[in-house]
């Protein structure tokens, strides 16, 4: 048995981050908004999927966040990471997706309160359901995406999914110097989903 | 132009004069919208990871913003909206995404400088 590891990628998101930097010579805002998504539960969830999951929702993110703390630290910066109200919340058959974003939200908490004496914020949203491509790439079919764009109504308590630019305004604050004493916040923006139970 | 700066890491090499190709068919249409040719670019893109730098708001009416934003998965959803909200203002913005988040255009609002910053 073998596993395949790409340590290519590392290196290549390493060398990146470096360069980009090199060239702005500053970095004051880190925004990880890169997210993955396919459906699984504790049965079916394939020990590949879990990592891929992992690999892009998670560790890609600590490995940014760390590349990035010092510089954020010169500039006296912050980070906003996008997680989910499934960070918050317990869904079936996302397992792997909830975890990471569980996994993703108490990063933000840990790196806050590591950051913080160097007075740098780290926040996260948690959106509930947004209109965006990642359903449908995540496997989902269009006919079903559109069923549960409609389902969705009746799971936010306002009635309604959020859009992209919703979420944006969100990050635009948290990342701003009006959220000057925000940090360790995982920000709930789902329609006051988070706050439903089942009865 | 929006786009003063694109460096691109791959596993493969990649043809510089390709990328130059890609980055000279990003424009302005007749709204004044700028359209950056992702299309063209992502044809090229081999599987790994894309830097672009823009700095598209430093007009008159856009908001004064000195700081350097990184935004990963800035090509679609919740991250390209996000690359949008920070246009408006004259911030510089580093966007990382990966080519299957391929989308064909982002506009973003006019007012735009004439050349790099």
């Amino acid at each position: 048995m073998s596993i395949p590891v790409d340590i290519t990628i590392d290196h290549e998101i390493d060398r990146g981050f470096d360069e980009a930097v090199a060239a702005t010579e500053r970095l004051d805002v880190l925004i990880n908004a890169a997210g993955h998504i396919s459906t699984g539960t504790i049965e079916d969830t394939s020990l590949n999927a879990w990592d891929a999951m992992m690999n892009v929702n998670l560790r890609s993110v600590f490995r940014l966040m760390q590349l990035a703390a010092p510089h954020l630290e010169k500039t006296c910066g912050n980070i906003v990471n996008v997680s989910s109200v499934t960070g918050l919340r317990s869904f079936p058959g996302v397992l792997a997706y909830c975890v990471s974003k569980a996994g993703l939200d108490q990063l933000t908490r840990c790196a806050a309160l590591e950051l913080a004496p160097k007075s740098v914020r780290v926040n996260a949203v948690n959106p509930g359901v947004v209109v965006t491509e990642i359903h449908k790439r995540g496997g989902m079919s269009e006919p079903d995406y559109e069923k549960f764009l409609e389902r969705s109504k009746t799971t936010h308590p306002l009635g309604r999914v959020g859009q992209p630019s919703e979420i944006a305004d969100l990050i635009y604050y948290l990342a701003s110097a009006s959220a000057s004493w925000i940090t360790g916040a995982t920000y709930q923006i789902d329609g006051g989903r988070a706050l439903t139970c089942a009865r | 132009m929006a786009i003063y700066w694109v460096t691109v890491r791959f596993a493969e090499e990649i043809n510089r004069t390709e990328v130059q190709l890609a980055i000279e068919r990003t424009g302005i249409n007749e709204s004044g919208k700028i359209i950056v040719n992702f299309d063209a670019l992502v044809s090229i893109w081999r599987p790994s990871i894309f830097f672009f730098f823009m700095s598209v708001g430093s007009g008159e009416t856009a908001m004064k913003d000195d700081r350097v934003i990184m935004i990963t998965g800035a090509t679609s959803g919740i991250g390209r909206a996000t690359a949008k909200r920070f246009a408006s203002t004259s911030a510089k913005i580093i966007c990382i995404g990966r080519n299957r988040m391929a989308l064909a255009e982002v506009k973003v609002k006019s007012n735009l400088p004439e050349g790099p910053p």
